[in-house]
């Protein structure tokens, strides 16, 4: 569905529109840049005329570089690829090599020591340069974002613009709008608000690399953010700091893991003025729905009532389909998306009390720890991996910080079970391995020890999921 | 809180082995409790609940 903001043919000429300059800045922990600068200056030293049509991945530590150049690449480059900050260099080959990537724009030291083969490399720096020669022509850009993987290889799925903006409506706000967000733009939560900036020719408040929250919670009071968004996970550890009264937000929006009843409470409480704000996207499906009653799951008659989007229900889980979604994966072997109808999957199981879906989970087992996704297969391989180890059964456990923690049931080799000191010695050696080959939200925060694992008559775990 | 250089994970964690030791997650049992900014709050919400 098209839409008044996902009908410009590039970022540049969303900022650019109405012949007026924009209002808004792109503010980082360190620099500003007036959306308006990047008509005239370019934040690429080299020149971006010489990467039009290339497939460019864009990687650097802080994110405000990244908002950069978006705008400098969309509708030039015939693709881009967001490479999230904590995801492993590992991947960085499978990543080129199957988003085509031919031309690197880094920060210049993000990507230190790893190799980028033949591409070229080109140079983001917020000191502007003015820009030489700006063709009017647009490429159909796509968008590749990452979104983690069974085996720990990302997943590599394909938007466009169009795709992305879908969700984004006309402002109601007669007042100025100064967005901030806790989630990463490179994450598609964090990219919705970046579009809701830019599109608008709004303000945006972006996080630093490893910024404390209270820091960015001092510099949003300073700012005068007045919508802000993050996760379940990121509200708390906001309201868990001394600095949470520093900004008076109109709107809060919370995605990216399941809100439940006691962060919209807390919200409600700490900023009474505020619309609150809930929404279910993935970054496959797209932004399905926002639910504004301050009430955790969402009433039956959005299934029916959403404009744009077809949702149902099949087997407990929700499936979705609208212009919003995206349009397939790449990488090696890439799973199917869409149905023949055109539904995604989106895996989230629910249960109807009330009238009310609330989301269980999801059916394959993946973890959602603070917004990050874990799948209980990758841990498992590397607790396999540990030469006092048989078999291991990665669980979710719920937690009131994070959402959910990874915990492991693992049965030994040795068939006595390890009691006392012993036990804890060999927990902490084998977290202590998870360690140096997992992400820290990856690593079981505890382990047991067990006599058994329930095998199926396929041979398989029983895992119990959702 | 987060002044002690935890982040959100060693939070979560630490909350998840004073529910194994103490056998309650303040955190959970009501949805309207405040969360505790700093280090005494986060003390007297464990006290209140275990009370």
């Amino acid at each position: 569905m098209r839409t008044p903001w996902n009908s410009f043919p590039s970022l540049r000429d969303a900022i650019n529109v109405g012949g007026t300059p924009p209002p808004g800045y792109l503010i980082g922990a360190e620099h500003r840049t007036a959306l308006g600068d990047l008509l005239q200056g370019s934040a690429i030293a080299s020149g971006v005329e010489n990467l039009r049509g290339r497939s460019v991945l864009i990687a650097s530590a802080d994110q405000f570089l990244a908002a950069l150049a978006l705008i400098e690449f969309d509708g030039l480059a015939r693709r881009m690829t967001l490479y999230p900050p904590d995801l492993a260099l590992e991947h960085l080959p499978y990543v080129m090599r199957y988003a085509e990537v031919d031309a690197v724009v880094s920060d210049g030291s993000f990507l230190s020591g790893a190799s980028i083969g033949a591409a070229q490399h080109a140079i983001c720096t917020p000191a502007l340069v003015p820009r030489v020669h700006a063709s009017q022509e647009r490429l159909p850009t796509e968008w590749i974002l990452l979104t983690s993987g069974t085996t720990g290889r990302p997943k590599m799925v394909l938007h466009t613009l169009a795709s992305l903006a879908g969700a984004i409506g006309a402002s109601e706000s007669h007042t100025e709008v100064i967005w901030g967000t806790f989630y990463d733009i490179r994450r598609y939560g964090g990219l919705q608000i970046y579009l809701r900036a830019v599109l608008t020719r709004s303000s945006l408040l972006l996080t630093g690399p490893q910024e404390p929250v209270a820091k960015f919670l001092q510099r949003a009071g300073e700012a005068g953010v007045t919508h802000i968004s993050g996760t379940p996970s990121h509200w708390r550890r906001a309201l868990m700091s001394p600095e949470a009264d520093r900004i008076a937000p109109r709107y809060i929006r919370l995605s990216g893991e399941i809100a439940d009843q006691a962060i919209l409470n807390s919200l409600r409480s700490f900023y009474p003025d505020a619309e609150i704000s809930h929404a279910f996207a993935t970054t496959e499906a797209g932004v399905a729905f926002d639910v504004r009653d301050a009430l955790s799951g969402f009433p039956a008659s959005v299934l029916t009532g959403t404009s744009g989007v077809d949702l149902k229900v099949v087997d407990a889980t929700l499936r979705m389909r609208s212009s919003r979604t995206a349009e397939r994966y790449l990488g090696e072997n890439p799973p199917v998306l869409k149905d023949p109808e055109g539904f995604v999957d989106t895996g989230d199981v629910l249960e109807l009390r009330d009238g009310r879906y609330h989301f269980q989970g999801r059916r394959d087992g993946v973890i959602n720890v603070g917004g990050l996704k874990v799948h209980p297969e990758e841990v498992e391989a590397v607790l396999n991996r540990h030469p006092q180890v048989r078999l291991s059964l990665v669980k979710t456990k719920k937690n009131p910080i994070t959402g959910a923690l990874v915990v492991a049931d693992v049965l030994l080799k040795d068939p006595s079970t390890p009691e006392g000191e012993h036990a804890r010695e060999l927990q902490q050696t084998i977290k202590q391995f998870c360690r140096e080959s997992l992400a820290p939200h990856k690593v079981p925060a505890a382990i047991s020890f067990v006599a058994a694992l329930a095998i199926s008559q396929t041979g398989k775990l029983v895992r119990r999921h959702g | 809180m987060l002044d002690l250089g935890l982040d959100s994970l060693c939070f979560a964690i630490i909350v998840s082995r004073l529910e194994t030791v103490l056998g309650v997650d303040p955190f959970s049992e009501n949805d309207d409790a405040p969360f505790p900014a700093n280090l005494g709050e986060f003390i007297r919400f464990y006290e209140n609940a275990v009370e």
